[in-house]
């Protein structure tokens, strides 16, 4: 093959990566409409930390119906890509990264006693489960694991309060030290060339 | 450097699914312009030599066929564009 045949090879990969770049931006209505339902729930927890000082569950309807609206508009976004011919990756990692973040804020949801006391703690250990689980699911088994472990230890942190930190604690050592360990081991050993 | 890929077909539909997690047969034939059966004929030849998967499913009742490029695909492109780059390196240099 000659110069000019190599250049002619590379028009044909920058025309349909130029192309491409037009179509991997993803939608930015998702994002909109979470930071909306984000923004209302923080503000239905400050209006309630002021002006009320007992539970009052109607001043929850617009943030839960505005939640039901924002889980139904992400399936059905979700439904359009798979039915449109080309799902770019951003589109497929944004809609990962959201399904893991919407379970993760329903497990923070469930476990509201841990998060007032122990917020610092369930943070770290739902932050660092999010990571293994997005890692996960690309195909690492190891990092499933891992951020299943982390979850189940908010969970189960839960319902034994009197020793919350211990159980995050050791869902931290087996999910995410675990891991680490796990994932070194099937690293192997570096070669040095030279 | 890979045979396969010097076909303008088949290159361009590995650089179209560079970026797509996936695409349908109709999406790749519309980003390339080319004919049904031309584009089923190459992307054979690509799913044959496991650069590319295909899977059939339904959508709304119909069928569809997707394809995705794979992780020995990728690897491949990246490897011809290499050794385009160096080619035209070499034939500036000379």
């Amino acid at each position: 093959m000659n110069a000019p045949e190599a250049r002619e090879q590379l028009d044909v990969v920058d025309r349909v990566l130029a192309h491409a770049e037009r179509s991997i931006r993803p939608s930015g209505m998702l994002f909109v409409l979470w930071g909306i339902v984000a923004a209302v729930v923080d503000l239905t927890f400050q209006a309630i930390s002021w002006y009320s000082t007992r539970f009052v569950w109607w001043w929850f309807a617009p943030a839960v119906i505005l939640y039901a609206a924002a889980i139904l508009t992400t399936i059905v976004y979700a439904n359009r890509a798979k039915r449109c011919g080309r799902l770019s990756v951003i589109e497929a990692q944004y809609l990962r990264v959201l399904y893991i973040s919407l379970c993760a804020a329903g497990v923070a949801v469930f476990c509201a006693s841990i998060f007032n006391g122990w917020a610092d703690g369930a943070i770290w250990s739902m932050a660092f489960g999010i990571s293994l689980v997005f890692i996960g699911i690309q195909g690492n088994r190891i990092a499933l694991a891992g951020g299943i472990v982390l979850f189940a230890s908010i969970i189960v942190a839960n319902f034994v309060p009197h020793a919350v930190g211990v159980v995050l604690a050791i869902g931290m050592l087996i999910g995410y030290v675990g891991a680490g360990i796990a994932f070194e081991a099937s690293r192997g050993p570096i070669v040095v060339n030279g | 450097m890979d045979e396969l890929l010097l076909s303008k077909i088949r290159l361009s539909a590995i650089a179209e699914l560079l970026t797509a997690e996936w695409a349908t047969f109709a999406a790749l034939q519309k980003a390339i312009g080319t004919t049904q059966g031309n584009l089923g004929a190459h992307l054979a030849k690509l799913v044959e030599a496991g650069y590319v998967s295909e899977e059939k499913i339904f959508v709304d009742r119909r069928p569809q066929t997707r394809y995705r490029l794979t992780k020995k695909g990728r690897a491949a492109f990246v490897d011809h564009v290499r050794e385009m780059q160096a080619i035209l390196k070499q034939g500036r240099v000379s």
